[in-house]
């Protein structure tokens, strides 16, 4: 494992897809390169961080309501 | 006789919707009204577009889920209709502008120091917030798009590579360089605090 195909397979490596060869080999990799280490919990992080930057959002009960009314008016007229 | 209380699937939706089923179409708004708008929000940005978006992707819905081949797709394909219709506000407002993506990346250039370790105040700051709800706002709509999938709407990358018609590899590896590039982003921006926990 070399750094270049460290950083190709880190993307499968956070969500867990790879072989558990594979992992162990990347696993190994971080053990020995420092560089590596920091990238895997710097990209971890940005992806916490990404759900948590953007807001949590909801449609409104009213927005839902009209919405229903609306579909059954023109469901009705078809 | 006993009220039938299972929850019904989609397909069993979508078809009688498919035949004018005006209880059918109430259930697919109250089941997805909420994904459709968030998906839009997060695109757009906008609560008012978002709204108008909804509503126009439930009336899409209704045009044309005759033309739905598969039923087991529907969602897919309203995630689909959501992302082109939420694209479509913001090309007409002239509010997004694609950018050129990093032909490669550059492994020198994205090794920084490790922030991971600054404290919580400092890594969910309203101004840290912002600097990525920028950077995801600049990332080229293909990856983008995948991105707010992904990691803000919590999709599958297999839900993800239906909805937009890319193959698996297609998906992971926008959202690799989706990511690589937030990432680098936010190095840039945490690096400030390189040299006060140095000190």
């Amino acid at each position: 494992m070399n750094c270049k195909r460290y950083l190709a397979l880190l993307n499968e490596f956070v969500e867990c897809t790879l072989s558990q060869e594979v992992q162990d080999d990347i696993r190994a990799h971080m053990d020995t390169c420092p560089r590596c280490r920091v990238i895997y919990r710097t990209y971890s992080l940005t992806i916490t961080l990404s759900r948590r930057a953007e807001s949590t959002c909801c449609i409104s009960e009213d927005q839902v309501d009209r919405l229903c009314c609306l579909m059954s008016s023109r469901l009705c007229k078809k | 006789m006993s009220k039938d209380t299972r929850i019904p699937k989609d397909t069993e939706l979508v078809g009688r919707v498919k035949q004018g089923d005006a209880d059918a179409m109430e259930e697919i708004v109250k089941r997805y009204s909420n994904k459709v708008y968030s998906l839009a929000f997060h695109i757009t940005h906008d609560t008012s577009a978002a709204e108008e978006i909804t509503q126009d992707v439930f009336l899409t819905v209704i045009a044309k889920v005759g033309t739905l081949e598969n039923d087991a797709y529907f969602a897919t394909w309203l995630y689909r209709v959501t992302t082109n219709a939420a694209y479509g506000f913001l090309r007409k407002e002239k509010k997004y502008t694609e950018q050129t993506p990093m032909d490669e990346i550059d492994h020198e250039q994205i090794v920084g120091f490790d922030w991971s370790e600054l404290p919580d105040d400092v890594l969910l700051s309203d101004e840290s917030k912002n600097i990525i709800r920028q950077a995801i706002d600049a990332l080229p709509e293909s990856m983008r798009t995948i991105v707010i999938m992904k990691d803000v709407e919590g999709l599958k990358n297999e839900e993800i590579a239906e909805t937009l018609s890319l193959s698996l590899p297609a998906v992971k590896s926008r959202l690799h360089r989706g990511r690589l590039m937030l990432r680098d982003t936010l190095s840039v921006y945490f690096s400030r605090y390189a040299n006060r926990r140095d000190a």
